[in-house]
This record gives C-alpha cells, structure tokens and sequence, in this order.
C-alpha cells in the first residue's frame, strides 16, 4: 500500500509538472505573437515518411523537396490570406511500420499540425489515414499507389499521383501504342506487396487487349537478398517485352543478374519503378539500361516551372531530385493553395479548401489542372512513359510531354 | 534440367554466405548462451568498413579483407567487453534487449554518419559471370563461397587445435570450472564474441560486390541467420555450415517451382518445424 502511494504521488507530481512546463510554453508562445505582429504565426504541417528503413532515401528525398516548397513560400511572403503566417514542416518517422505510422500521425496531429502529408508506402499510409479520419484532420498523400485506400469513404483523405489502376491501364494504354510488330511476348516480374500486386493484376488481366501475349508471372519478395532463380526462368522464356514492377535495390538486383548472364530483352518496361526511374540506377548500370522504360509519374519535363525546380533542388542539396520527391513538393503547393483560399489553419476548413481545389500551374506531367473528386483522387492523374537515353531520363509518350522519340532496340 | 542446376549452383552459393553469418551468431550462442540480435547490424558494419576501405584506399573487397576481419574483431572484443561483460550471469533477455538495442544504435549511426543512400563498390572484371554451357556462375558469390570455406576452416582449428580453442570450448561447456583451472572467461568471451563478429563481417564483406550498401541492408539476413543457427543447432559449427547451405538451396528451390514469394515462407515453416520437431536442430546435442 505504501509503495502504491508512493508511484501514486510520482505520477502525480510529473503530471503537475508537465502541465505546469505545458502552461509557461504556451503562455509564452501567445506573448510572442501578441507582441511581433502577425507576422509570426506558423502553420504546422506534418509529413510522416520512413526515414529509417529500407526506404530512407527516398523519404528524405521527399522531404527536402517538401522543405524546398515551404521556403520558396515563406520567402514569397507566406500565406497572405493569414497576414502572411509562415508554413512549418513538422517531420515524424514511420521506421516503414504501419503502427509506427499511425502513432506517429497522432503525435502530429497533438502537436497541432493543420494538415498531415505521407508515407511512401501504401500498407503504413492506410492506417495514417485512419488515424486522420478519426481525428478529422486532412491528410494528402505524397506518395503511395494502392486503389483500395481510397475506397473506404474517407473523408478527409487526398491524393494527387495517379494510383496503381491507372499507372496500369495507362502502361496497358502506351503499350499498345508504342509496341512494335516484332513484340510478340512478353514477362511480368513484380514484387509483391501491395503496391506489386495491384498493378500486376491489372495488367495481366488486360495483357490481351494490346494483342502481346503474356508468358509468365513471376513473384518475389522486395527484400530478397538474390533473384537468380527468377532470372535463370526468364532466360528460358525468352520474352520480347519484360515488364518490372519493384522498388530500387531489388530491381537492381535483377538488372545485375540479366547483365551478368548477357541476357538482352527487345524491350523492358518497368511501370512505377523505383529503379528505372531513379538517376543512381543510370550511373549504376551505365549502357546496359540504355532504352530502358518506365511508365511513371513525373514532373512535367517541357516547363520552366519544372527546370526552375531541378536546378535549385539540386543547388540545395546536391543530389537530383528524384520522381518521388516531386510530389512532396507539388503537394506543399496544393496545401498552400487550400490554406491561402481557407484563410483559416482549422482542419476542417483546410479540408473544405482542399475539395475545391484546383491548380493548372503545377509541375506534373498531367494534362489539366490538380483537382480532386468526391474519393479525394486527382482526376487528372497520368503517367507517362520514360526511357534512358544517353544516360538521361527523358519522357518520350505522349507526344505532349515527350522531349524525344521512343527508341527501339535492334 | 538446366534450370535445376543453375537453382543448385546458385543456392549453394548464397548459402555459403549465410552458413558464415551464422556461423557467428552460432558461436557466440555456444560459448556465452547470448543471442546476438546485433548481427545484421554488424554484418552491415562490414559492409561499411569494406565500402570506407574501397573509396579511402581504393581497394577491392577481398585486398581489404584482413583490414575487415582485424577491425571487426576489435569491434566484437569491445562490445563484449563493455557492454555484455556486465551483464553475464544476470538473467538472458537482458543481454537480448541490450543487443537489440544495440543493433538500432549502430543502424542510426550509420543513417548519420553515411546517410540512407545505396552505395555500391565494384570489382573491375567481376560484371559478367563464368559461363559453362548454359549454365552460368557468379564470380562474387563463388569468391565469397572459397573464402567463407577458408574462414570456417579457420575457425575450425583455431577451436579444435590450439590452446586458445581449447579455452574457449572449456568455458563453453563449463565457465565456473574454467574459471578455476586458470582461465580468464571474461577475456575468453571477448575473443569468441570478436570471432563471432567476424564471421559477421567477413560476411557484410563477401556481400558488397552483389548487393547494395545501406544502413539496414544486413536486416536481410538477420533473422535469416538466426533461423540457420537454430536450424542447424545453436552453438554447433558444422551444423550452421550445413543448415546455412540447405537452407541457401531451399530458398533457391522454391522460388525455381514455387515463386519467390514463397522462398521466405518455406524458410521460416523450417523454423518452426525445427523448434517443433528436433529443438536442438541438425547437430545440436541434447542441452
């Protein structure tokens, strides 16, 4: 008894403690913006990725290019509906865990964020978005392809990158006609997580339709530390067109074993590949990808806006800003948007905002403007088809983005 | 057929290399009853030093091996010593969670200090593999494959001839009666931990020509390895060698007839099968 008193009264002080603490930052919090002006108010806007795990690399990606967008912002002068209020990038790291995800949404949405953005991957961001629901606040989806998500009815949920139905049914789409006679067959190797599956089920339900027949689907796990066998199936199949649907290292991994074995493919196409269409895998692979494909999301190749953005990414972090962390940056400027026109940071009116949103000067390579439909998906979300060509990524269909003509390998 | 062969080549292969990083984790279970739940940590570790050693000097993996195994070892040694020293004879999931914890350590150091981007390193000459007929052999892999035999042969007589194994093997069996016939067990744990570590590293080294480098790619094998050490028995070498290349060429196997999907799975029904069926694995002894 004496010992429970005793945690008792612990548990006690530190409450009153943390209340206390809780208290003097606040009051000092609303002392400041009292006294400087409205100039110092900050909106918060959270951004949950995997910044520890296989993904890291690409969740920092999408990061500084979200960072990227709330300078340019806050140096243009902020939010001016809100007197200028400044945008903040509050960080939280799903470690690539679904549960990690959602208690880290939580801890964004405690620490007062007004919108949440996430998470690269589709399994973590579903339950993000849960939590968003819950807590009605509105969360935009940088990056994650799953259809299903945004089947549920949520409410306050948005994405503006085309899902995984219709990279597919574009890839299905493009396919057919860009392909040669001389493609007759064809492979399709995936991953297979969510993300995988999905795509790959649509595609080899309308393989069909763009008259290429479809010899085989072979599976693997993305963390699969060798693809030997599934190469060494592949090379007995002998098809014309190989189609990979994978994230970066695994992809590589296949690239290394078809190299190797000096296994050549007429065409290889990846539809939302990680590999593909990451720059690390030029410098990698060199010549051996050359005229490489991938049907993917993009930033839109033919506008200054674009180049503007290319040029000072890179001058900030000197890397290339990949294809992903386009939509970190695009989705900044969407929340932007939405706020500018709410003139409010309560998460019910950005949410009104978002639903009537609609941006035609944007960097993606999508015809027509940004805007969303009853589900919260961007209507006009496309892909387009990306080839490697003298060891640059370079968007060659549709003609109206294309900045060069397919190529076909002899 | 040919599939069939290449399927066998190439599980053989990939198996030797777990069998080493097992081999490690087996060891160190013999010798402390510890389970290292650091060891895919410290296979990526090796990865690091070996990929710091290429682009600092310029040297391929296998020149900068004996720099990897030296490093390693002192690595292990430090570890044991100032770390699991403290903790043995004190309940096992504490040495469990402090290796555990150990393991995130050194994976958000190296996110800090190398950054979450792949690296890779190169072996000029070592792109195209050996072709014999239709069936082809990759050179990293067959490389690492002599090594990993080098190394556990190694280990194999430093345990069984020398005075040093002798010690080891004695506070494996019996650390109190070790202790009085003039051995310094916590000393003796440094150097088992420190070749346990090794193996883990030689590994992380053999690894990099065929796999990309980054702050959690020794995860892969982690658990991999810890199954292939129950699988084959905890704490018995042969057995790890052995368990490690079955379980390279079931894993190869079912993804020539089943998918690659289901390679994991079958990897882990062993497991469990193991635990059901025969607890103490392959060669394990009855504890």
């Amino acid at each position: 008894m004496k010992r429970l008193n005793k945690v008792l009264a612990t548990v006690l002080a530190s409450t009153m403690m943390a209340t206390m603490v809780a208290g003097c930052a606040a009051g000092s919090g609303s002392g400041a913006a009292g006294g400087s002006g409205s100039d110092s108010k900050v909106i918060k806007i959270g951004s949950v990725h995997p910044l520890t795990g296989n993904y890291a690399y690409e969740a920092q990606s999408i990061i500084n290019s979200q960072k990227l967008a709330i300078e340019e912002i806050n140096a243009a002068g902020g939010i001016t509906s809100m007197g200028g209020a400044k945008l903040e990038l509050v960080v939280g790291d799903s470690q690539a865990s679904a549960d990690t995800g959602a208690s880290e949404t939580e801890r964004l949405i405690a620490e007062g964020c007004s919108i949440l953005t996430g998470t690269f991957q589709s399994g973590v961001t579903l339950t993000c978005m849960q939590k968003a629901e819950q807590n009605e606040v509105p969360f935009l989806v940088t990056v994650s392809n799953n259809v299903a998500m945004f089947e549920n009815g949520f409410e306050w949920c948005f994405r503006i990158q085309p899902n995984a139905d219709v990279f597919a049914q574009d890839f299905i789409e493009y396919i057919s006609a860009v392909k040669t006679d001389d493609i007759k067959t064809a492979v399709l190797i995936h991953e297979d997580s969510l993300t995988g599956t999905d795509s790959g089920d649509i595609i080899s339900e309308n393989m069909a339709s763009t008259g290429i027949e479809l010899l085989d689907r072979i599976t693997y796990s993305a963390s699969t530390s060798t693809l030997s066998t599934e190469v060494t199936k592949l090379a007995d199949l002998k098809p014309d067109l190989l189609i990979t649907i994978g994230y970066f290292a695994d992809t590589s991994l296949l690239v290394k074993e078809l190299n190797e074995r000096g296994i050549k493919i007429k065409m290889v196409c990846g539809v939302a590949n990680g590999g593909i269409s990451d720059s690390k895998f030029i410098s990698d692979f060199g010549d051996s990808v050359e005229n490489f494909l991938d049907l993917n999301y993009r930033f839109n190749p033919n506008s200054d806006k674009t180049k503007a953005l290319l040029e000072s990414y890179k001058a900030k972090y000197s890397d290339d800003m990949s294809v992903h962390a386009v939509w970190g940056y695009e989705s900044i400027y969407v929340i932007a948007d939405a706020l500018e026109r709410a003139g409010s940071s309560k998460p019910e009116d950005v949410r009104n905002a978002m639903k009537s949103t609609n941006i035609t000067e944007h960097v993606l390579a999508q015809s027509g403007a940004i805007t969303f439909d009853t589900k919260g998906e961007n209507i006009n979300a496309a892909g387009v088809l990306v080839q490697i060509q003298n060891g640059k990524h370079v968007v060659v269909y549709p003609t109206e983005f294309a900045e060069s003509e397919l190529r076909y390998n002899k | 057929m040919n599939a069939f062969f290449q399927a066998s080549i190439d599980g053989v292969l990939m198996g030797g290399v777990y069998a080493l990083a097992a081999l490690g984790i087996s060891l160190i279970f013999g010798v402390m009853k510890i389970t290292n739940f650091a060891h895919g940590a410290l296979i990526t570790v090796g990865m690091y030093v070996t990929f710091e050693l290429y682009v600092l000097l310029g040297i391929t993996p296998y020149v900068a091996l004996p720099l990897v195994m030296v490093t390693m070892f002192v690595i292990g040694y430090l570890v044991q010593k100032v770390f699991l020293n403290p903790l043995m004879g004190v309940a096992g999931h504490n040495q469990l969670l402090l290796t555990q914890g150990l393991a995130i350590v050194i994976e958000n150091a190296i996110l800090v200090m190398f950054s979450a981007n792949y690296q890779s390193v190169s072996v000029p000459g070592f792109e195209t593999a050996i072709r014999l007929g239709s069936i082809t052999i990759n050179k990293p892999k067959l490389v690492a494959f002599l090594f990993v035999a080098i190394i556990a042969a190694g280990i194999y007589v430093l345990l069984e001839k020398t005075d040093l194994g002798r010690a080891i093997r004695a506070t494996s069996v019996q650390p109190e009666g070790a202790t009085l016939m003039g051995i310094v067990v916590p000393r003796i744990n440094q150097i088992a931990f420190g070749l346990g570590i090794v193996c883990a590293g030689v590994a992380g080294a053999l690894l990099t020509p065929t796999q990309y480098i980054y702050p959690t790619s020794g995860n892969t094998y982690s658990l991999k390895c810890f199954v292939i050490a129950v699988f084959g028995g905890l704490g018995n070498i042969w057995g790890a060698i052995l368990a490690g290349l079955i379980i390279g060429v079931v894993e190869s196997f079912s993804a020539l007839w089943l998918g690659g999907s289901w390679s994991e799975l079958i990897v882990y029904m062993i497991f469990i099968l193991t635990l059901i069926i025969k607890p103490t694995g392959l060669l394990g002894k009855k504890g």
